[in-house]
This record gives structure tokens, sequence and C-alpha cells, in this order.
């Protein structure tokens, strides 16, 4: 009874009531369904609102229109994009390398990993004012903060990764005679890349929280700037147009994520005995 | 010629072996069979370099310095591919671990990967093949180098009956083309008899020879050997043998309890 339930194992002609609704509606009408409903009711009850309180979907797609075609928007996405691409591709530089040399060294990994730690403990934006203090309140800063964000995921996901790598694969590759050298290059790099990619996952995540703190901060250009202003001038419409950018981009960043975990460690899945 | 002598190797104080002896000749196909924590295991990985013996003497044609994938080339039990690499860069890894040009080590690889009959699988990685697939590819990535000497630890323990019947037939067929020297490291009596002209029993631990038989069984091996008088003789001498060595458990009953020593 319980197997018949799951849709994927009811066979033709034996459905049980839980499997019909399933035949019917595909997952993804599902999900089209369940926004559209959202959508709705966000609509009528926001309308209903104080417009200084919350908005409504129709107005802030009129705002982001508006935003759009000022040329205020595509500016603050760039702008934000451009300081996001720099600051995660130096952490994510910096994290693999760290991670697999403190994970590789024992003498390092005693001498830094408690620093990282205490690093790691501290919330980075309390960093904030200092960074700004720094690298002032342009892109540099901006750029720093999400580096300072980003690198600990991937740093602790490369370095536990090469940490729990059993002997196993290692081993084969010392009894077809590699050297020290070509047992990390060969074996435990790619070995440890299902952990980086996972690490690189979290990170974009982190990164994408800095980015906004950031620019809320110094409040000077970027997605993260417009929602402050637009939040001091109480116009909340407005104020919603990046924060779902925002959303937009998490999401998309969140996929390329994804992709890239299974573009490059395909057999994460199936292979976890070695 | 291969010569093991009075090896000692302990773990933690507990001594696996002592004094052990061993000598093969070129060319002889020998199986390793003993219950589990024997010692084995522990022997074929000195003899690939991954241990290093406390004392003892092992030499290759007289000379000391066995050089791990080149004069011997070790199988792995659980088969050991690596799930990021193609069946065809896993075979040419060693190649590529000696610096044979992509080109060469590429063709090297297809001719083997053809020999144990995964022509037409070289683009596959290891999760998308089975089992015994998986360890025709860990047999091809050995003999590639050419070694003197193939190591297998207990190769086939961790496929099905049939498979493994397959896959023994098959190792024959191309051990027969120039009849290299192996070390197979097992479990079964069975598997032994049929592969090996010379079976050593080892019990322990500490690793001893129990006993040294040359099977004198015909090659290639006849269809339907396995039900031969010859055949049950030397089952009954090996069991008889095993049941003084081993610690009170048959080797059949431990065939999958764990990885040897």
């Amino acid at each position: 009874m319980a197997k018949a339930a799951d849709p994927r194992t009811a066979l033709p002609g034996q459905r049980s009531p839980l499997a019909m609704g399933a035949g019917i509606l595909s997952p993804t009408a599902l999900r089209v369904g369940s926004t559209v409903v959202l959508v709705v009711l966000w609509e009528f009850f926001g309308r209903r609102v104080n417009p200084i309180l919350f908005s409504y979907p129709t107005a802030i797609l009129r705002a982001g229109v508006d935003l759009t075609a000022s040329g205020e928007l595509p500016r603050a996405i760039l702008t934000s994009l451009q300081n996001f691409v720099a600051g995660f591709a130096l952490a994510a530089v910096v994290g693999v390398t760290l991670g697999l040399l403190v994970g590789r060294f024992r003498l390092l990994e005693y001498a830094l990993r408690h620093i990282l730690d205490a690093f790691y403990v501290t919330p980075q934006v309390a960093l904030i004012p200092l960074v700004i203090l720094w690298f002032g309140l342009g892109p540099p800063a901006k750029i720093f903060i999400i580096f300072l964000v980003g690198m600990f995921p991937i740093f602790y996901n490369t370095a536990d990764g090469v940490r729990s790598l059993g002997r196993g694969l290692v081993e084969v590759a010392e009894a077809y005679g590699a050297s020290e050298r070509q047992q990390f290059r060969e074996v435990t790099v790619p070995a440890t890349l299902p952990h980086i990619m996972t690490g690189v996952r979290l990170g974009i995540g982190r990164s994408l929280t800095g980015m906004v703190v950031a620019e809320m901060f110094t409040a000077t250009s970027g997605l993260g700037a417009i929602t402050v202003f637009y939040a001091n001038t109480l116009d909340t419409a407005r104020l919603f147009v990046p924060v779902i950018v925002l959303t937009l981009l998490g999401v998309a960043l969140l996929q390329l994520g994804l992709s890239l975990e299974r573009r490059f460690a395909p057999w994460k899945e199936t292979e976890r005995a070695w | 010629m291969l010569s093991v002598e009075a090896v000692c190797k302990q773990f933690d104080g507990r001594a696996v072996l002592v004094e052990f002896d061993l000598r093969v000749e070129d060319g002889q196909f020998v199986c390793l069979l003993g219950p589990s924590g024997c010692g084995k295991t522990t022997l074929l990985k000195i003899l690939c370099g991954l241990l290093t013996p406390d004392r003892g003497r092992i030499t290759l044609n007289g000379s000391p310095g066995i050089r791990p994938g080149v004069d011997v080339c070790l199988v792995f039990q659980h088969y050991g591919l690596f799930p990021w690499l193609s069946v065809l860069d896993n075979v040419a890894f060693g190649l590529k671990l000696r610096g044979v040009p992509t080109a060469d080590r590429q063709r090297r690889a297809q001719e083997f990967i053809a020999l144990v009959g995964l022509a037409g699988f070289e683009g596959h990685y290891p999760h998308q093949i089975s089992g015994g697939m998986q360890q025709r590819a860990g047999l091809a990535r050995a003999l590639v180098n050419a070694p003197e000497i193939l190591l297998m630890d207990e190769p086939f323990a961790a496929v099905d009956a049939l498979t493994r019947e397959r896959l023994q037939e098959q190792l024959l067929e191309i051990w027969d083309r120039d009849r290299k020297t192996v070390i197979f490291v097992t479990h079964s009596m069975d598997e032994a008899i049929y592969l090996a002209d010379r079976v050593v029993v080892m019990g322990g631990p500490p690793g001893a020879v129990m006993d040294d038989v040359l099977t004198g069984l015909p090659r290639p091996r006849p269809k339907g050997i396995r039900g031969s008088d010859e055949y049950l003789r030397l089952m009954g001498q090996l069991r008889r043998r095993l049941e003084e060595a081993g610690p009170g458990r048959r080797p059949e009953e431990t065939a999958h309890d764990g990885k040897g020593s």
C-alpha cells in the first residue's frame, strides 16, 4: 500500500488515490501553479496595506520598468556583478590553495588552523567599518568583503576534503610508483574536487550576502545601495526591485554552483567507499 | 626469480610475518591461499613497495631494487580505479606517471583495453561500468606497464560467482600469451587450484607456509576440470591443510568478512 502511494513505483492501472493527482499534473505545472497563487494573493492583500510599509507585484513591476529605463538598475546590477565576480574569484583561488596546503601539511595546520577558526567565528561583517577605513567607499572595499566571507567555506571544505581522503586511492598511486608530488597532483587534488565544489556552492551564498551588506554599509553603488536609498525615501515599491533582482541572482548562482558540481564531480554520488 | 628471505613485519607489536621465506620461479603462476589475517596481503604490500619490511631481504633476479609500477604491478581487491578518470586514462595512469607522451600512452592503453575485452568502453567512467568490467580495467592498468611480476590481491572477491569464473578464464587466457610471473592472493581453494601452477598455503598469524603444492593440472584448463578426480583430490588436500592452518575457520566461510590482513 505504502509502495503504491509513491507515484514513481505505482504500476499503470494500479493507481492509488495519492498518485492520481501527480499523474494529471506534472511537477512543473504544480510549481508554476503555486507561484501564481502566491503572486495573486500578494497582489490582493498587498494593495490593502499602506504603500510605505509594503508593496505589491504590479507596483513593483512598474517601479522596475522605471528603474530600468532610467538606467539606474542596469548600472547597479553591473557594478554589483563586477565586484562579486572579482571578490569571489579571489575567494576561490585563495580558499582552494589555502585549503589544499593546510589539508596536506600538518605543520601548516597546527600553525594556521586556530587563527583561521578565530576569523571564521568572528562575524566578518563586523570588520566592514575597518575595511572601509583601509580601502575607502569604492569597489576595493566591497571586493575585499566578498572575498573574505566567501573564502572560508571554500577553505574549510577543501581542507576537510583533503583530510577525509582515505588511504585507498593514494595507495593505488603509490603502488604504481607515484612520487609524493604526483600522489598529490594526480590523486589528492582531483579526489578533493567534490568537496571543493561544495565549498564553492556554499561560498556563493555567503559572498552574495556579504556583497549586499557591504553595499548597504557604503551606500555608494550597487544593488544594496539602491535598497537603502529607497528605504530612506520611503519608496517601498522601488525598494523591492533590487531585492527581487538579488533573489533571482541568488537562484541563478546556486544553479550555476550545482551544475559546476555535477560537471566536475559526476562520480560523487556513487563513489564514497574510497 | 623472486626471492623473499627472512622477512619480518609487525604492526603495533603484533607480528604478522616472522622470518618468512618464499621463492618464485620466473613464469610461475602462484596462488597464496590462507585465512584472513595470515599475512598474505601484508606480503603483497611489501612486494609492491607499499610497506617496508622491518627486517629481511627481497630480491628480483638477484637485485634488491624492485620498482613499483615497473617491475611489479598490483591489482587491487576493490579495483582501485580513479573515479575521475575514464577507463582509458585509468589504464594509462602508470605510463603517465613515467612521462610517456599522451598519444603514445593512449595507443598502448587502447591495446590492453582491447586485450581485456573492454574495447568501446574507453570513454566510460568507473561508476558507469559493472564490477567485473572495472576489475578488467584494473587488470589492463597493471598489464600495460609490462611488469615482471603481476601481483593480485583477491581481485575477484568482490564480484558474483559467475562473473568470477569468467574473469578467471579470461585471466588465464591473457596469462597464457606471455606467461609472466603472477602472485595471486585468494581465500578460495577452488580459485587457487583452477588458476595456479603452485599453491602456497599460508597459516598464521604470524604468516608461515603450511604447504606448497604443485598442481600439475593441464593447461589450458579443459572444460569440466573442476569435476575431475585430480581436482577434487587437490581440494581435499588443501582443505585439510587449511583446517590445520587457520584459527579454526575455514577460508570459504570468511571469504566476505573483510580485506585480509
